[in-house]
């Protein structure tokens, strides 16, 4: 009988330096991240899972679909949510906050002194390189993802079934692909022979 | 406008885009471009690329801007949080009242349904960020070579770093 996974999200309570350590993480993810919340997705994990343990590999990517199927930027669902398990709704404020100072600071900073900023031929330049490595980022969480996700027939079906959409029926919104999806996992719960009871717990 | 009004419009913004900040831009352009006319065409498409060369979400960028072009800073910071509020709001609620995504079989065989959609979005990402950005075809080449690199060292590689390199590596490739 497969083991239900045990997770809880609770309020984390945190001390003074870890408050200012979820700031500051945020913060960081959020200066060094070009290209939209996706770019963010690897550097992330490498934080929040591999370098300080806050998450593990299963939370991260529950956290990351949940973050897609609520409104709002990934990257400030992403930061509410760590923030608010590692360090309660003090900590939330905090993580989102140091996601989105940096986006709006170097906005202002361009607006206010630079106006022909996107012009610029090197700046150009230089952000068609940055592409490349977002790209290779990208592809790096797809690979990992790839490999943790368990490869049932239907998994199969929809993966394959979501791309096909994305790729020749443009208009669709993702959300409708992320809840047919959960209407498809909850399906196949349902439609599974119950055996030996229990098995919710 | 009033500030009140500059709120409101991001903050719906906020609420009604699901997927990511990217999605909000067509939206984003229906309101600020059509309906309320605040910005020109050519202002908004400025906006959208600067907001995707400059670090930080999307979205949060082309709130800022919006914000800042109609009444200055008072007015980046009113737009910058009406379009983070409700991300903040749900996700604090979905938090609190979700205890136990995982001890719910329900709620955890809609997470383990949605998985693969997620992967096939990420996927689909990485398609089109590369078909939008890369401009020749040793970028899709040297795209390849990063990858392997963060495969092969993983945790050792500086990914900051890495992004600074792939652009030292455009300023001098690409013209």
């Amino acid at each position: 009988m497969e083991q239900k996974k045990l997770i809880t999200y609770t309020a984390g309570h945190a001390s003074v330096r870890k408050q200012l350590l979820l700031f500051w993480t945020f913060f960081i993810i959020g200066s060094f991240t070009i290209g939209g919340g996706y770019a963010m997705i690897l550097m992330m994990k490498r934080y929040l899972v591999e370098q300080y343990h806050w998450l593990k590999d299963e939370e991260f990517y529950d956290m990351l679909a949940i973050s897609q199927v609520t409104p709002g930027p990934i990257a400030v669902n992403m930061a509410t949510f760590v923030g608010y398990t590692q360090g309660g709704v003090l900590g939330s404020v905090l993580a989102t906050l140091g996601v989105s100072i940096p986006a709006v600071a170097v906005i202002i900073v361009i607006a206010v002194f630079f106006p022909g900023f996107k012009d610029n031929v090197w700046i150009q330049r230089f952000f068609a390189g940055v592409i490349v490595g977002v790209v290779a980022q990208i592809a790096t969480i797809v690979l990992d993802m790839g490999k943790r996700q368990k490869w049932t027939t239907i998994s199969v079906i929809v993966c394959a079934g979501s791309l096909g959409v994305l790729f020749f029926v443009q208009q669709v919104s993702p959300i409708w692909l992320i809840l047919g999806g959960g209407l498809v996992g909850l399906a196949v719960e349902a439609l599974k022979p119950k055996s030996a009871g229990g098995a919710s717990s | 406008m009033s500030f009140l009004a500059l709120f409101g419009v991001f903050f719906k913004i906020g609420i009604f885009t699901f997927g990511g900040g990217q999605a909000m831009i067509p939206l984003l352009q229906k309101d600020l471009v059509v309906n309320l006319a605040w910005v020109s065409m050519k202002e908004f498409l400025d906006f959208v690329a600067i907001s995707e060369i400059t670090p930080g979400p999307v979205a949060i960028n082309m709130a800022t801007f919006v914000g800042y072009k109609l009444r200055g800073l008072t007015g980046a910071l009113v737009t910058s949080l009406g379009v983070i509020l409700p991300s903040f709001i749900i996700i604090l609620i979905v938090a609190t009242v979700a205890h136990t995504f995982r001890t719910n079989l329900w709620v955890s065989a809609f997470l383990d349904g949605l998985q693969p959609v997620v992967l096939a979005l990420l996927t689909y990402a990485v398609y089109s960020i590369a078909m939008g950005g890369i401009p020749a075809w040793w970028g899709y080449v040297a795209a390849l070579g990063i990858l392997l690199l963060i495969l092969k060292y993983g945790k050792r590689l500086n990914l900051f770093l890495v992004l600074l390199a792939a652009g030292g590596l455009g300023l001098l490739m690409f013209r």
